[in-house]
């Protein structure tokens, strides 16, 4: 995606804040113009550096960020012409509603009359132009967001940024807020950054997706790809749910591998940097795991006990034990109206290769 | 039916409940009230009551006091009323009312009390004319000006000791007229007192509020050692930092010696008793006042509102001005205030470190408590720094108004 003529580039960038421990580690990132790229990780993974230093609140001690082919290193932040949206929406107390959002513009020395009008405009946009009197403290969490919007849209900047806009708000609320976002997004052409520690909102508004883990990028791609086909052991087990069992690599043999999980032989689209007898750890989503399997293109099974079945309405979540390898999940539709075995019970379990990846496990620690 | 009962019964037991949780909060705090009455709101009342009460006449010579008031003010009083005076003197003598007598009408006429005390030394036992009796033994008795006096002191409460703090008496004709050039001090004290406080709390603000946003930015190490310095300080006797401060400032002292030695000067400068000694003092011991009444406001602002007024494009400079500051004036407004009030009262500094014209309204105060026991005159001094100090309140309040800046 936009490869050739990139918006935002990282190259070889590294942020230390005590000079010993890399806190973001030799990034690299292109980031199309128009792009929605969400940055996931858990917490500590350096997404709020790496966002912080596109703004310039802090800079990296390595590498270069280049905006539209500019060098961005030594350019202070107010020069910057970046649109940002913090957590807590840092809405100035002392001034209205209306103020807050024509600040932009007056410091660019905007008129007046201009001013007026765009204040309308982006307050129209986020669908609260009745709000232009009041203070920041008299208004709710949500609204108190789409005016931290507002403010950094209305002088329509190059890129916009967000460091968990959301991450305060309810769960409806902020669901409403995703569809606002996405909206504003696609109307305005925006290009966006986002950073969240929530995958599913991750997933439902991107167009890509950035996996962080200890300062660097584990895998950056599109939502579907970054669930249906996991580069690491790391994303297949942050992203969605995972069968994550661990074994040994037996064959290897032209993109698909072999792995041994408790005498039974598994077999799957090969990872990186795999090798014959070295460690390798299963990626399986629990949808696709079938109890019971019929004969047929399912090559993989492996038999152990029911230890439990949850109810979840549309499907249940069934936790099999296989022979010393801890729990494996399946996730089975409510569909069929086949009773499920009950607890205790021994049960095969098969799952086609081409829904199984075999990777590398994680770094130690 | 049954509902509606049930429903008094409820609203009854409710009242009952509060009317006993309110009893008992009141008697809880009963002690603390009974305290600061004892302790703080009533010698503060008395003091000021002492600026209109005069009963010295009246408790000394009743009969005079009760009859003068009939004198018209002009020529010489009735015979009714000279003997009124004559009648009195002996019982106030020996009643040991004439002393405090003698003292507040020597406030009112210089050497009036010497001219009761002879009087009363050479009374006759009777005379037929008492006019021409007192006349005989001073002269000034045959002139209007010592029964005007003692007319004024029969008027209880009286205006004229807040005149005379305000550089004003009643004068022959009745009317307000001011006091001579040269009794007048009080005015020119109290614009003094004011235009002191007014600086010091100038500087307090000029030096305190970057330190007040260092302690609330550096990081936390660093900040707490900043606090150390300003807050020792704090804990140290006002004495103690009067006179360090005296000696720092004198003509052979420090800051002179360390001035002469790097050849900035030759002459020792005058840094002490004149107003200089006088402001820096009071600024150094004000100062933690100020910083800490900024600090407490600005540890509250988060550093998110400058980095998002500067991602929204504005000058750091445009950020600190129209974002950072605005948020910080609870803070100047209470520091200011408070330093000017505590400035307004401040006694011992300007004492020890001021000259001869840097005198404030406490110092005049503490003379006529401690040297001319002029209780009275003191009492309404105290009364006009209170108004003042209450008016400054309010103009304050109005200014930056504690409500009005109170956000979210
Ligand atoms: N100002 C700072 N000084 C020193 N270390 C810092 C500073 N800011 C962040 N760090 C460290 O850098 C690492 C990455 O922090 P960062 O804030 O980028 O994480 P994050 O991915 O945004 O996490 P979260 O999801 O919790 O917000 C963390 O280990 C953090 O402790
Ligand atoms: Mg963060």
């Amino acid at each position: 995606m936009g490869q050739e003529n990139p918006f935002v580039t990282f190259s070889r960038v590294g942020k230390s804040y005590d000079g010993r421990q890399n806190v973001v580690q030799n990034l690299d990132l292109d980031i199309a113009r128009g792009e929605f790229v969400s940055l996931l990780g858990p917490s500590g993974s350096g997404k709020t550096t790496t966002l912080m230093m596109l703004a310039g609140f802090e800079t990296p001690t390595e590498g270069e960020i280049s905006l539209d082919g500019k060098r961005l290193n030594d350019l202070p932040p107010h020069k910057r012409n970046i649109g940002m949206v913090f957590q807590n929406y840092a809405l100035f107390p002392h001034l209205t509603i209306a103020e807050n959002v024509a600040f932009p513009l007056s410091v660019r020395g905007v008129s007046r009359a201009e001013q007026k009008t765009r204040v309308a405009r982006a307050l129209e946009m986020v669908e609260l132009p009745q709000v232009a009197g009041r203070r920041p403290g008299q208004l709710s969490g949500g609204q108190q967001q789409r005016v931290a919007l507002a403010r950094a849209l209305v002088f329509e900047p190059a890129l916009v940024l967000m460091d968990e806009p959301l991450g305060a708000l309810d769960k409806r609320l902020r669901e409403t807020m995703q569809y606002e976002i996405k909206r504003l997004h696609r109307d305005l052409g925006l290009t966006v950054v986002y950073v969240t520690h929530d995958q599913g909102e991750a997933l439902t508004m991107s167009d890509r997706v950035a996996v962080f883990f200890d300062g660097r990028i584990q895998q950056i791609a599109a939502p579907d790809v970054l669930y249906e086909d996991p580069q690491n052991a790391f994303v297949a087990n942050f992203i969605g749910e995972n069968n994550g069992i661990a074994g040994r690599v037996t064959d290897l043999d032209g993109g698909m591998a072999s792995m041994e999980v408790g005498g039974a032989r598994i077999t799957g689209k090969a990872g990186r940097d795999l090798a014959v007898g070295a460690p390798a750890v299963l990626a399986l989503r629990p949808e696709r795991a079938l109890l019971a399997p019929m004969a047929g293109d399912i090559l993989n099974r492996v038999t152990g006990t029911v230890e439990d079945i949850t109810y979840c309405g549309d499907h249940h979540r069934v936790a099999v034990t296989l022979a010393g390898d801890g729990d494996f999940i399946l996730k089975i539709p409510n569909t069929t109206h086949h009773a499920l075995p009950p607890p205790g019970s021994r049960v095969e379990v098969g799952w086609r290769p081409a829904d199984c990846k075999i990777l590398t496990p994680p770094p130690a620690g | 039916m049954t509902v509606t009962t049930d429903r008094d019964d409820r609203a009854g037991a409710f009242r009952r409940a509060r009317r006993r949780d309110a009893r008992r909060a009141f008697a809880l705090a009963v002690p603390l009230l009974a305290f600061l009455l004892i302790t703080f709101i009533a010698p503060i009342v008395m003091l000021l009551m002492r600026g209109v009460q005069n009963p010295e006449l009246s408790r000394a010579m009743p009969v005079l006091s009760a009859s003068i008031g009939a004198w018209d003010g002009t020529g010489l009083p009735d015979e009714t009323i000279a003997a009124a005076f004559a009648a009195d003197l002996p019982g106030a003598q020996e009643s040991g009312s004439l002393g405090p007598l003698a003292r507040r009408l020597n406030f009112y006429l210089p050497e009036f009390r010497s001219l009761l005390m002879k009087t009363a030394r050479r009374l006759p036992p009777a005379a037929d004319d008492w006019r021409a009796a007192l006349a005989a033994i001073d002269e000034r008795w045959a002139t209007p000006e010592p029964w005007r006096v003692l007319q004024r002191a029969a008027i209880n409460p009286t205006p004229d000791y807040l005149l005379a703090a305000m550089d004003a008496k009643v004068g022959p004709e009745g009317g307000v007229t001011a006091a001579p050039a040269d009794e007048s001090v009080y005015v020119d004290a109290f614009g003094r007192t004011f235009w002191i406080s007014a600086v010091v709390t100038f500087l307090c603000l000029v030096f305190g509020y970057p330190v007040a946003w260092l302690l609330a930015n550096l990081p936390p190490k660093q900040a707490d050692r900043l606090m150390i310095l300003v807050i020792v300080p704090f804990w140290t006797s006002l004495l103690v930092r009067t006179t360090a401060w005296y000696v720092l400032l004198q003509p052979g002292g420090v800051i002179n010696s360390l001035l002469i030695w790097t050849g900035l000067t030759t002459e020792p400068l005058p840094l002490v008793f004149n107003r200089t000694g006088v402001l820096i003092g009071m600024t150094h011991i004000l100062l933690p006042f100020m910083i800490l009444a900024i600090y407490s406001v600005m540890k509250g602002i988060s550093p998110t509102y400058m980095r998002a007024a500067l991602s929204l494009g504005a000058h750091p400079v445009v950020a600190f001005l129209r974002i950072y500051l605005p948020q910080t004036l609870p803070g100047v407004g209470a520091g200011c205030f408070l330093v000017f009030v505590l400035a307004l009262g401040y006694y011992i500094t300007p004492a020890l470190l001021g000259g001869a014209g840097d005198e404030m309204i406490s110092q005049l105060i503490a003379i006529q408590t401690n040297q001319q026991l002029n209780w009275g005159l003191a009492g309404a001094l105290s009364a006009y720094l209170v108004l003042f100090t209450l008016v400054f309140y309010f103009i304050f309040n109005k200014l930056v108004g504690v409500d009005r800046l109170r956000f979210g």
